[in-house]
């Protein structure tokens, strides 16, 4: 396996500079959605502008055990509507938020919960009413670290829930009552502020 | 360069451990290979796996001597998204995940 060195030099495809070359050096690199930092791996940087244009094939374990330490991919089907659910709710919380703002709306519902900052009340009941059964068409895929994955798990406990799917459901269901169907949302100053540090 | 010889080049920049992953400042966490979620010979089987009416290329919108090849595999009911491009002295790899997720 080809191991390069602190220094080494190669051609690069810089965003900023176009065809340039760079050097390797030691940098943290974080992954794109914030969630964590690589400390001290051998990255390109661009000799012109600085950036770091890319990472070599020997730091991917450091990025592996890095992306492992903080993800659980979670995977569920949910009907078509959820989905539409959480673009309304997305809309009426800041209307220039882009759909990848769903899934932080979910994970902040379930801290939210799970810490009893918002009421549990009747979460699970959510499940029975007609909203809930429908075909369940759509994927909704998220990575957790092991904070949120111990929230679904308290969740689960507290509102007798089956699994995943249940949690997610309840959740987004509960997003419907508080954001979607009221005139006034509820929690909409708080989950603004939250937004703004989103974007 | 046709498909075949792009095939036999990047596999044996993977066997090699010859290659870069290209980076936007941040790692992507939806590129499955750089962030270590696929290993090597996974990404080898899926690029052995793809036909030539799942591959093809265009320049680099910078770069318009380096072509940008794009293969799309589809193993294990999963359609799968592989994009790199060849630049002194290995490969790039821009992005590996599954498609229309
Ligand atoms: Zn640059």
């Amino acid at each position: 396996m080809k191991i390069v060195k602190e220094g080494d030099s190669r051609q690069v495809i810089c965003p900023e500079c176009g065809l340039t070359h760079a050097t390797y050096q030691l940098r943290d690199v974080s992954f794109n959605d914030d969630s964590g930092l690589v400390k001290n791996i051998l990255a390109a940087v661009c000799n012109h502008c600085n950036t770091v244009v890319s990472i070599p094939k020997q730091s991917t374990a450091k990025v592996r055990a890095e992306y492992n330490k903080i993800k659980t991919p979670i995977d569920v089907r949910l009907p078509a509507h959820f989905l539409d659910i959480l673009n309304i709710a997305t809309q009426k919380i800041d209307a220039s938020l882009g759909d990848s703002f769903n899934k932080a709306l979910v994970l902040y519902y379930l801290h939210a919960l799970s810490s009893n900052r918002f009421s549990q009340n009747d979460l699970g009941l959510l499940l029975t009413s007609d909203l809930a059964k429908a075909k369940a068409s759509k994927r909704f895929s998220v990575k957790l670290n092991e904070k949120s994955i111990n929230e679904i798990k308290s969740l689960m406990a507290s509102q007798k829930l089956k699994n995943n799917t249940e949690v997610f459901k309840s959740l987004i269901l509960r997003i419907n009552e508080d954001i979607v169907q009221p005139k006034q949302p509820k929690h909409l100053a708080e989950l603004q502020n939250f937004a703004a540090a989103f974007a | 360069m046709g498909f075949k010889d792009v095939k036999s080049q990047v596999i044996i920049c993977l066997e090699n451990g010859s290659y870069d992953h290209e980076v936007r400042e941040k790692i992507d966490i939806k590129n499955l290979f750089q962030c270590g979620q696929l290993n090597d010979d996974e990404v080898i089987e899926l690029i052995r796996h793809t036909r030539g009416n799942e591959y093809e290329s265009s320049p680099h919108h910078q770069v318009s001597t380096i072509d940008v090849h794009v293969l799309k595999p589809f193993k294990n009911g999963k359609r799968w998204y592989i994009k790199f491009y060849f630049i002194e002295p290995d490969a790039m790899f821009i992005s590996v995940h599954e498609s229309g997720v």
